[in-house]
């Protein structure tokens, strides 16, 4: 990719890295975007991303979102860092809140997915060794079973209930007020 | 951790929100030749242990989270009656959840559920009781208090301190370090613990683990003793790690003291224990020393804790809170521009105002019921019931079952993680220590 141009360019060029789906469609992101992948990262510090990243386990729906998550969680890192040195501190904490506000308003928006979705991220986020995503991901399905009873929750998550009568008799007999 | 993606079913079929449709209809142009099963599947959750095992690493800390989702299927069962498992869910929430209250009783410790259903834990589930072996004939046990989910209790017939974990009902008894026998122990009938955090978790000649492995821990036994109107307080230090006593540290304090509840400031520094108009005591445990913290000059506050606490302040530092009416009082120290620490009022709250009290209130006073230091709240009883207010933040919650906590006085807010007491080989203790003595 890195080809003939001014040394501005080549940096600029240098610093982008190709992520393929495995439906083959092609992203162009920043080496920024990319390496909150700790997967992605390790690629390049091993020098292998040359003619793109292949990610066979991700789909371009997938890959998309994900690429929309980072970007905006580089750009706020990015921010983050550039703004400690040029601000006075209650500046510095001001736009500190106001970044973590909007990157809150941002990750709700985000998790508005079907639950379908929401899985294949789980999986990405696990794939590609995003930590923040996979935080996000799991904690928004923890949430979705907060208060539910077991029924409630094998229902959800089409979940087959194979405990044997006297498994869930054990429990519900150590436990019985946690069923109320 | 890579996946085994050919285990996950891709279950896009029959959601009802549009942005599964259009995946559907995308996935149908572009590869899938297979046909649309019928009927819909509602999506499954990814089949990976690690990734289920994130997923309900974060479900909340309260007692009913764990037991309920056990019951979903033998899978989950599985993953959460793991011991790795719920040392991680333990770190991973950090703040244990107040579960309610133990109070001293003629009984032995009785402990009052503050959470409402389905995170009520029945009273009888916290019910103390010493194998069968060592039932003591009509022995009385005192309860001295409870700190990182463990509870502290003395025999004062056979000298020995007993350290208790009432969700894994595993014990420990520790004898009385040799001083504070001479009297026949009668005058040591206060004391505090804590866990002893830093690993090990050897045990010495003094302690006798009863069943199963307790945490590391240390214990402080308290003795009194009045000369000349003057109170003088020595204490002693356990610690399991290295199953001794250490030296006997003391202090000289005015005769006419009351008790105060202590609280752990750091993690090394315990303040309260005794309170009277013009200070409170201080234990440093890694200095091994013992001092007094004069209290504000300007404040002559009552020597009674359901209106004066010690509490942690904004700095993390040691701090009290003062009630009076419906209003709180919050000091903390400062130092000044010469280097001298000095009390300063950092901030006072307007319970009535903080928690929208009906105007009739005002004519009754609120009182401090305790401070959960873990969470940094402070409890209070109002005529509208009792509330915890978390000092930081000012949000607060409310208490349940206050009315039925037998003494005000002697009342301490028991925290911890349920994460016992159910599914596999997680039962009752009691029957094990039977089995292996």
């Amino acid at each position: 990719m890195a080809s003939a141009g001014s040394g501005d360019e080549k940096a600029a060029a240098a610093a982008m890295i190709t992520l393929i789906s495995s439906d083959n469609e092609k992203f162009e992101v920043t080496e920024a975007t990319a390496t909150l992948s700790q997967t992605i990262r390790h690629m390049i510090e091993d020098g292998c991303t040359d003619g793109g990243v292949p990610l066979p386990n991700v789909t371009s729906k997938i890959l998309a979102r994900v690429i929309e998550y980072c970007k905006k969680h580089a750009t706020a890192a990015a921010g983050e860092e550039g703004s400690s040195s040029s601000f006075s501190d209650a500046a510095f904490l001001e736009v500190d809140r106001a970044f973590l506000e909007e990157l809150e308003e941002f990750d709700d928006a985000f998790l508005e997915v079907d639950r379908a979705t929401l899985f294949d991220l789980i999986l990405a986020a696990n794939y590609l060794d995003i930590k923040g995503l996979l935080n996000l991901t799991c904690q928004k399905v923890a949430d979705s079973v907060k208060g539910k009873t077991p029924e409630q929750i094998r229902e959800m998550y089409n979940i087959v209930n194979d405990l044997t009568p006297e498994e869930e008799a054990e429990i519900r007999r150590e436990t019985q007020w946690a069923f109320e | 951790m890579l996946l085994k993606f050919q285990d996950f079913a891709r279950c896009f079929i029959g959601s009802e929100r549009a942005a599964a449709a259009s995946a559907i209809k995308s996935r149908a142009v572009r590869s899938s030749p297979m046909p649309v099963p019928v009927p819909a599947p509602v999506p499954q959750l990814p089949d990976n242990d690690d990734l289920l095992r994130e997923i309900l690493l974060r479900l909340p800390p309260l007692p009913s989270s764990l037991p309920r989702a056990s019951l979903v299927c033998k899978r989950w069962r599985r993953l959460l009656s793991d011991p790795g498992f719920l040392r991680r869910f333990r770190e991973h929430h950090g703040t244990p959840p107040l579960l309610g209250y133990f109070t001293n009783d003629p009984r032995g410790p009785v402990f009052t559920p503050t959470l409402a259903a389905p995170n009520r834990i029945p009273p009888a589930r916290f019910e103390f009781s010493l194998p069968q072996h060592q039932q003591p004939a009509g022995e009385r046990l005192f309860f001295l208090g409870c700190r990182h989910g463990l509870a502290l209790l003395i025999n004062r017939r056979r000298l020995h301190a007993i350290v208790w974990d009432p969700v894994t009902n595993r014990q420990a008894t520790v004898g009385y370090p040799p001083e504070f026998t001479t009297d026949n122990g009668a005058h040591c009938f206060r004391g505090t613990v804590l866990s002893g955090g830093d690993g090990g978790g050897g045990y010495g000649n003094a302690l006798v683990p009863i069943n199963g492995s307790l945490r590391p821990f240390k214990v402080i036994l308290i003795r009194t003793e009045i000369n000349d109107n003057r109170l003088s307080v020595f204490m002693c230090v356990y610690e399991s790690r290295t199953g001794k006593w250490g030296n006997t540290i003391s202090a000289i304090v005015p005769s006419s003291v009351s008790n105060l509840p202590n609280v752990l400031i750091g993690n090394a520094v315990l303040c309260g224990f005794f309170q009277w108009p013009t200070g409170i005591l201080e234990l440093d445990l890694d200095r091994q020393r013992l001092g007094v913290i004069e209290t504000p000059k300007s404040l002559l506050h009552s020597v009674d804790c359901s209106l004066f606490r010690v509490v942690r302040a904004q700095d993390g530092g040691v701090g009290l809170a003062v009630l009076s009416r419906l209003s709180v009082q919050l000091w903390g120290r400062k130092a000044d521009s010469g280097g001298v620490v000095g009390w300063v009022l950092e901030r006072t709250i307007e319970v009535d105002k903080l928690l929208s009290l009906p105007p009739s209130a005002d004519s009754l006073p609120a009182r401090i019921l305790g401070y959960d230091e873990d969470s940094n709240a402070i409890h209070l009883e109002t005529f509208a019931g009792a509330f915890a207010i978390q000092l930081e933040s000012m949000q607060f919650t409310e208490l349940f079952n206050v009315n039925r906590i037998g003494s005000y006085y002697y009342c301490h807010p028991y925290t911890s993680f349920y994460t016992a007491g159910w599914g596999i080989g997680e039962g009752d203790d009691r029957t094990k220590i039977l089995n292996n003595t």
